[in-house]
């Protein structure tokens, strides 16, 4: 127990090794870093500008005001930032690559929780020009129309985006250790569909899809939750039940990990 | 010994040989594509998810509007019927090498990714069959049989135009190794100025009118408009538009092709 707790308490050490590593490595690489800034800001314009051609013809999206959508946009996009930056470079070919090819042996030899090795072992720093650029898209929605933002309600965003990582994290890794069930079947391209959703305040969609949304695959706490915490919408309650969705989800995904490493019988299974 | 003179096989064009050719690399590349197919309906989710996310949020902002519904629905078929995977096919070709394959066999070069991305398209229609009966139940859609007929050579004109649209920026793999890049780029603006995220009618004016000349929306909304009774201007100024991006975008292929594979040497850019 004591050994577990040692390990647990060098995740963070490790993981910032992590980062300033791949770091070094981007660096290297700078004409990819323009690129990804180029498809962000395209992206990200493209996105505000479809919002600005909503709000041209009404005053609220599903009762959320122009503000409200554009700090989602934002928000979702520190929170792709981040995912993109830790975990879908350890998972985006995980099928294949771990699973199939039986590249998971490295990572079950280590002397690192398993868990966090495969789905936080590379870093993909370029991938965080999202996170700036949801962060300031989000000061400038403030700024320009933020009249219910308190300081309060900036913590809570804090704390809900924190809690978005989280879930985010687990959605993530649960898809991609499907791949213990089906080896081969690579769900980048699934996720990035399903992941999609949360660009957008989840009440524009059907009332079944939004249900779906909010508690079995809890996109919602991606960024629409955080948004309305911002703009102090968020009682007690959904704080407190989307910090426990979060825990959950993550005691869900450390169980799945765990029945898929039973299964997983490296590459020749 | 006596030496049975082999027929030389005729090199004179035979009329509708390219035709077969394509029709021949269709039938393999849907079989070869057949047999992943569970990783193609991935694909399928990805292309099916921004027009629905589209219909979501107008649906939601203007509720009641059949003929947006029907814009969407309809817009859903043409974007799958206009799925262009170049920079995956001949990009990739390009920079490992495997481009040597293609430009040694005695036809075209081009015949072969035509070929390839006609059977991603059936391949998509097919496997989307079950989401496009499920979405037309669900969602309110009228359709007039003019429109639907009128939209016929519109849909094959735009399938026409971003096939060359993707060729052509597949090409700059001959020059750089961001073709991927590139390619994916003009997606994004393709899905925000073609009118995948909002319609090119809802836009506001001056916007609009831009729109209403680019190449995005020819290749993907209008189709739709067309087929959703949105579009109110002329068919035949509308068909002509599409005409004219084809043929700027044929030559830009062609004059890249060219000069491409004169520096072409044989292991990528």
């Amino acid at each position: 127990m004591r050994a577990r707790l040692a390990r647990a308490a060098r995740a963070p050490r490790l993981l910032a090794s992590i980062f300033l590593t791949s770091a070094q490595r981007d660096v290297a690489f700078r004409g990819e870093l323009m690129a990804a800034t180029a498809f962000t800001t395209l992206t990200t314009v493209g996105t505000i500008v479809t919002i600005a051609a909503v709000f041209t013809h009404v005053d609220a999206l599903a009762g959320r005001s122009a503000g409200e959508a554009v700090v989602i946009v934002g928000t979702f996009l520190v929170i792709n930032g981040f995912l993109s930056c830790f975990v879908e470079p350890n998972v985006e070919l995980f099928a294949t690559t771990q699973v199939l090819r039986g590249g998971l042996d490295d990572v079950l030899l280590k002397p690192v929780p398993s868990l966090f090795l495969a789905t936080l072992g590379k870093s993909r720093p370029r991938a965080l020009v999202d996170t700036v650029v949801g962060v300031g898209v989000v000061v400038a929605a403030v700024a320009t129309g933020g009249d219910g933002v308190t300081p309060a309600g900036v913590a809570l965003w804090l704390a809900m985006v924190a809690v978005g990582l989280l879930v985010a994290w687990a959605l993530r890794v649960a898809l991609a250790v499907g791949a213990f069930w089906a080896p081969g079947l690579e769900t980048a391209v699934f996720f990035q569909s399903v992941w999609q959703l949360g660009r957008f305040p989840v009440a524009v969609y059907a009332p079944w899809l939004r249900l779906l949304l909010t508690y079995v695959v809890p996109m919602a706490l991606v960024a629409t939750v955080p948004a309305r915490a911002l703009t102090g919408h968020a009682g007690g309650a959904v704080v407190v039940g989307a910090a426990g969705l979060a825990a959950l989800s993550v005691v869900v995904v450390r169980a799945l990990w765990h029945a898929g490493l039973r299964q997983y019988t490296s590459a020749t299974s | 010994m006596t030496s049975v003179a082999e027929p030389v096989p005729s090199t004179a064009p035979v009329p509708g040989r390219h035709l077969r050719l394509v029709w021949e690399y269709s039938r393999l590349n849907y079989l070869k594509w057949l047999a992943g197919a569970s990783w193609v309906f991935t694909l399928v989710l990805f292309r099916v998810v921004p027009p629905l996310m589209g219909l979501a949020i107008w649906s939601s902002a203007l509720p009641g509007r059949t003929d947006i519904s029907t814009y969407f629905v309809a817009l859903l078929v043409v974007r799958l019927v206009t799925v262009s995977y170049e920079n995956h096919t001949l990009s990739t070709a390009i920079f490992t090498g495997e481009l040597t394959d293609r430009i040694l066999k005695p036809h075209p070069a081009v015949l072969s990714t035509l070929g390839e991305n006609v059977a991603m398209r059936a391949l998509h229609v097919v496997l989307a069959l079950p989401i496009l009966v499920a979405v037309a139940l669900l969602v309110p859609v009228e359709l007039r049989a003019v429109d639907v007929a009128a939209a016929v050579p519109a849909v094959l004109l735009a399938a026409a135009l971003r096939f060359l649209f993707t060729y052509a920026l597949a090409l700059t793999g001959f020059w750089t190794v961001r073709a991927h890049a590139i390619v994916e780029g003009g997606g994004v603006l393709a899905l925000f100025l073609g009118g995948e995220a909002a319609p090119v009618p809802l836009m506001p004016d001056g916007v609009r009118a831009v729109l209403e000349v680019l190449p995005f929306r020819a290749m993907l909304g209008f189709p739709a408009e067309v087929a959703s009774g949105l579009y109110t201007g002329s068919l035949a100024a509308g068909l002509a538009l599409q005409l004219a991006w084809i043929a700027v975008f044929g030559v830009l292929a062609r004059w890249a092709w060219v000069r491409g594979i004169r520096q072409y040497q044989a292991v990528g850019a």
